[in-house]
């Protein structure tokens, strides 16, 4: 316990948080600005920034050229990454958004084409055009890799920064393959950006005012950094860094935490697994688990008023009693679990560190078979190593428990469950006596059952934005590499939570040479976005929850989560409870859209056919923009359509039942028996008795039990005596017609339950008298019966007896077969003489005497006790 | 007071010794009239090894020679006139003990087992 910050330390960590958290959050209102490709964004709010927008208000002559030319400005951004690598040159001339779009005045100003000075607007767009036309000719002929944004640039003014000559300004020779040189211009990057930074003077009314904000924020950024960066220059190259980045050490390794208080989960999560590690003090270490004096614990609810993870992690506490009687804590395995990339195997190995163990990790690239891992288990759970110096016991930590097959969890949970063998006899297990951390990702993973049964279950979340923007700005502090909070911040939130995809995404931008980490580096960098899979029930949440910042996530988020047929149903199970209006007409629109997902997934199904697979998450993300809504909606988890199937296939074994039991006579249709029968045929099974002892009822009444009985019989149903629950026997139908035939309101026609006895009673003697029915039907053919037209029979029979017709198979009946007495044994000679009788029992004599003789011996057992008498000696004289 | 024994025997092979039968068991009859002697069973010795075996009914009692401890005598007593005096009958050095569980007889098997 002496390893945990004091509580003022630990305090300041919680408040600070708060604190991050409240400045936060304007920063989560624009998260789409950071996932948009940067350029378009970038004109749209270049236009409409009010600061950019008063220097330079002259300098935007043509709208309406500009638009026409909008499809070629999405090959812009290519220009970037060139002009950065270029060489920088002196601003040989400013270039404005004019120029890009080969403006008149542009032209005029442009010395090799000097005829163009006097033309009509529209002469001026015919040319432009052909400028166009030229220059992606021009494009076509370099056939460069950098060609295109090279061609491009000559589209909108080939003449000015194309030549043939040797021009007057910086240049770079291009010769192509037919020996055509060609000189372009070398542009500087300041240049570029001023230019940018003018064309600001478009008001857009569709512009929000967060991405306006959003937008002069950054700018005020770039040129904040532009400043820095001159008075950064000289110090920039240190030789150490770049040594540190063609090292081996990965940024998630060299800055993993190396001590308590550097760990960047939540607080409470670190204290319950520390605790937990705590209370194994007393069997491994011998030593008495320290429990908390009540003042620090008062410290501790006082402040569990404003955190509610505090004062959870007390209320644990408090729940006293946690070792068993063998003093180890009740739950012998810690199960970690929580997205990847938090740190939790990093916690893991810090913390059983902290508590003086040494961890002994097993993840998924180990062998995991039972055997494999029954060897692992012993060697980490009975044994010491020798080569450590410090001889500290055995921590195991099995990391990716959720991919281990399920032999090999049933055996940890054996291990550990494994109590201290009694008696003499020595047992095979011996009693778990380490702790073991298992981590995992997904808790509810179906191999983790029986492990999760007897864990301390510790949910391990994703870092706060706010911690982890601090880290990443520490490390790059340690890096020596400058990154400013806002995109420390950015980066922070791309990763959601993953600290290790956030530095590695650092050091990936920093293995690009950058000194400095701008938001266009995060926003542009194609890694280190969170994995966003996401588990049904979120998809789902995420389906019936307005999106405004991105009104595309509902569809990413469908195609992402995959299963489309579970998400109909869960649409399906919700829709009615999320957004209605009087009319149902959103119920309706979804109900059809749903009909044709349906009809879509079943044609996939039924024809192997994926070719319209792809249209299901379109019908999906229609249902999702119909159903969305602001108002938080607890979604429900889709288990009704799995119920009614299951459900269904039960009701359909029952119609099965009955249509195999029934006689043939009856019915032999099964949509007439489900339609026609079944319903009403309850009503029949419940006679209308006054009383159930059948003596005393009326002939009317003992005529409808009958009837009853025989239709019991004729559909095969019979009375079944069942113990129900509370111990009483009572009789039910068998097979369960009542289910099939009414939906739960079958007690009102179920007879009481004596009169159930009386029927179940008199339906065994219909059967009865049905098999002897059935026995007499056989012998009535051949034998005389009392009716006359057996007597006809009966000739007939006896007739078909004289030509001793065979009977055929059916009615043939097995004849009791005559016991033959077999003749008194003769006994023969060697040579087959009959030897008389009285010489065989000749010799016996002997036996004869001793078992007539009179005399027998009865055996005593056990011990011969003499009979002594005593003699006086009176008797003697 | 005095007892007087007899030692002299009349007959000039001096006194006879006999032997005590000892059963662990019981001798019973199927007969009621108990009045004249009856033939109990035969007692022969085993060739081989001086066994003594003894027939009973059905039967068949293997037992072995003990020797007593105290050597026993057998007295009659014979009364004459107001005088009592013992006549030496045998002495009893061993007895025949069959204390051992009877094996029983078969008789009456079949020829076709």
């Amino acid at each position: 316990m002496s390893d945990y910050p004091d509580p003022e330390e630990e305090y300041e960590l919680m408040y600070a948080d708060e604190l991050e958290m409240l400045n936060e959050d304007e920063e989560h209102n624009e998260p789409n600005i950071i996932k948009k490709k940067p350029l378009p964004a970038k004109r749209s709010l270049d236009f409409s920034s009010p600061i950019a927008k008063k220097p330079i208000p002259s300098k935007i002559t043509s709208q309406p050229t500009e638009t026409n030319l909008t499809p070629d400005i999405s090959l812009t951004p290519n220009l970037q990454p060139l002009e950065t690598i270029e060489a920088i040159q002196p601003p040989s001339s400013k270039r404005t958004a004019e120029e890009l779009f080969g403006d008149i005045d542009d032209i005029d100003f442009n010395e090799q084409l000097p005829s163009k000075k006097q033309k009509t607007e529209e002469e001026n767009d015919l040319d432009l055009i052909e400028k166009i036309l030229e220059g992606r000719r021009l494009k076509q002929m370099l056939l460069e890799p950098t060609g295109r944004s090279l061609g491009f640039r000559s589209s909108y003014n080939a003449k000015e920064n194309l030549s043939l000559d040797i021009p007057r300004w910086a240049f770079l020779p291009l010769t192509n393959a037919d020996g055509d040189r060609v000189y372009v211009k070398l542009e500087s990057e300041e240049s570029w950006d001023s230019s940018l930074d003018m064309t600001t003077d478009q008001i857009s009314l569709q512009s929000t005012y967060a991405s306006t904000w959003d937008e002069a924020r950054k700018i005020l950024e770039i040129k904040q950094e532009r400043q820095l960066g001159l008075v950064d220059d000289l110090s920039q190259p240190l030789p150490g860094i770049n040594t540190d980045i063609n090292g081996n050490v990965l940024w998630v390794e060299k800055y993993k935490p190396k001590s308590y208080v550097d760990l960047l989960s939540d607080e409470p999560v670190n204290r319950a697994l520390l605790h937990w590690l705590h209370l194994w003090d007393k069997i491994v270490f011998k030593k008495e688990v320290k429990t908390l004096e009540p003042q620090q614990r008062t410290t501790f609810s006082k402040r569990a008023g404003q955190f509610q993870l505090t004062n959870k992690w007390r209320g644990k506490k408090e729940a006293e009693v946690e070792l068993d009687e063998d003093g180890r804590p009740h739950h012998k395995v810690a199960l970690l679990c929580g997205p990847p990339g938090v740190g939790k195997t990093t916690l893991a190995h810090l913390l059983a560190k902290v508590a003086g163990y040494r961890p002994v990790e097993l993840n998924a690239s180990d062998e995991r078979s039972a055997d494999a891992f029954r060897n692992a288990l012993q060697s980490a759970t009975l044994m010491r190593s020798v080569l450590d110096a410090e001889q500290r016991p055995n921590c195991l930590i099995l990391d990716e428990i959720d991919g281990a097959p399920l032999p090999t969890v049933e055996l940890l949970v054996r291990w550990c469950t494994a109590t201290v063998p009694e008696g003499k006899k020595k047992a095979k297990t011996q009693p778990l006596k380490r702790p073991i951390i298992a981590i995992c990702n997904d808790l509810y993973a179906p191999s983790l059952r029986p492990l999760r049964a007897v864990s301390l279950t510790v949910l391990v979340g994703g870092v706060s934005p706010a911690r982890l923007s601090l880290r990443l700005q520490q490390v790059c502090g340690a890096e020596r590499l400058r990154l400013a909070a806002r995109a420390a911040a950015a980066l922070a939130a791309r990763a959601a939570g993953d600290v290790r995809a956030a530095i590695l995404l650092l050091s990936f931008l920093k293995a690009r040479d950058k000194a400095q980490i701008t938001m266009e580096d995060v926003e542009n960098a194609a890694i280190g976005t969170k994995d966003c899979h996401k588990s049904l029930l979120q998809a789902l949440q995420s389906i019936f929850t307005t999106n405004d910042s991105d009104p595309g996530a509902a569809l990413k988020t469908i195609q992402a989560a995959g299963e489309y047929d579970r998400l109909a149903d869960g649409i399906f199970e919700n829709y009615l409870s999320s957004r209605s209006d009087g009319r149902l007409r959103v119920s309706c629109e979804v109900s059809s859209w749903l009909q044709l997902h349906d009809a879509l997934s079943s044609w996939v199904q039924r024809h192997q056919n994926y070719s319209v697979y792809a249209a299901l998450p379109l019908v999906l993300a229609r249902c999702s923009t119909l159903l969305a809504s602001r108002t938080p909606i607890r979604v429900k988890f889709p288990f009704q359509a799995q119920e009614m199937y299951r459900k269904k296939l039960e009701l359909e074994g029952i119609v099965q039942s009955v249509l195999s039991g029934s006689t043939p006579s009856v019915c032999n249709n099964r949509n007439a028996l489900l339609l026609d029968v079944l319903p009403l045929l309850p009503y029949l099974l419940a006679p209308n008795l006054r009383t159930a002892n059948v003596q005393l009822c009326s002939e009317n009444e003992r005529k409808s039990l009958r009837a009853t009985a025989g239709a019991m019989c004729d559909y095969g149903l019979q009375y079944v005596q069942q113990r129900t629950p509370d111990g009483l026997y009572a009789f039910v139908l068998e097979p369960p017609i009542y289910k099939v035939a009414f939906y739960g309101t079958e007690e009102k026609v179920r007879p009481p339950p004596a009169i159930r006895q009386a029927i179940s009673r008199e339906q065994q003697l219909e059967v009865i008298r049905r098999n002897e029915e059935m026995a007499s039907r056989v012998p009535n053919k051949g034998k005389a019966s009392d009716t006359p037209k057996a007597t006809v029979d009966k000739k007939t029979a006896s007739t078909s007896k004289d030509k001793e017709v065979p009977l055929p198979n059916h009615l043939q009946r097995l004849q009791p077969k005559a016991v033959v007495r077999s003749a008194p044994q003769v006994h023969k000679d060697f040579f087959g003489r009959i030897v008389p009788l009285s010489q065989v029992q000749r010799n016996d004599p002997v036996a004869d005497v001793i078992s007539s003789s009179s005399v027998f011996y009865q055996y005593q057992e056990g011990f011969n006790n003499a009979v002594r008498r005593n003699v006086r000696v009176r008797d003697l004289l | 007071m005095q007892i007087y024994v007899n030692c002299k025997n009349e007959s000039e092979g001096g006194i006879p010794e006999w032997a005590i039968v000892e059963l662990q068991g019981l001798i019973q009859t199927k007969k009621q009239e108990n009045s004249s002697a009856t033939v109990v069973g035969d007692m022969h010795y085993f060739n081989r090894n001086r066994h003594p075996v003894l027939v009973l009914g059905h039967h068949i009692l293997n037992g072995k020679e003990v020797k007593l401890e105290h050597p026993m005598a057998v007295f009659e007593k014979i009364v004459i006139e107001d005088r009592t005096s013992y006549k030496v009958r045998a002495v009893v050095k061993k007895k025949i003990l069959f204390k051992s569980r009877p094996k029983p007889i078969i008789s009456n098997v079949s020829d076709k087992v």
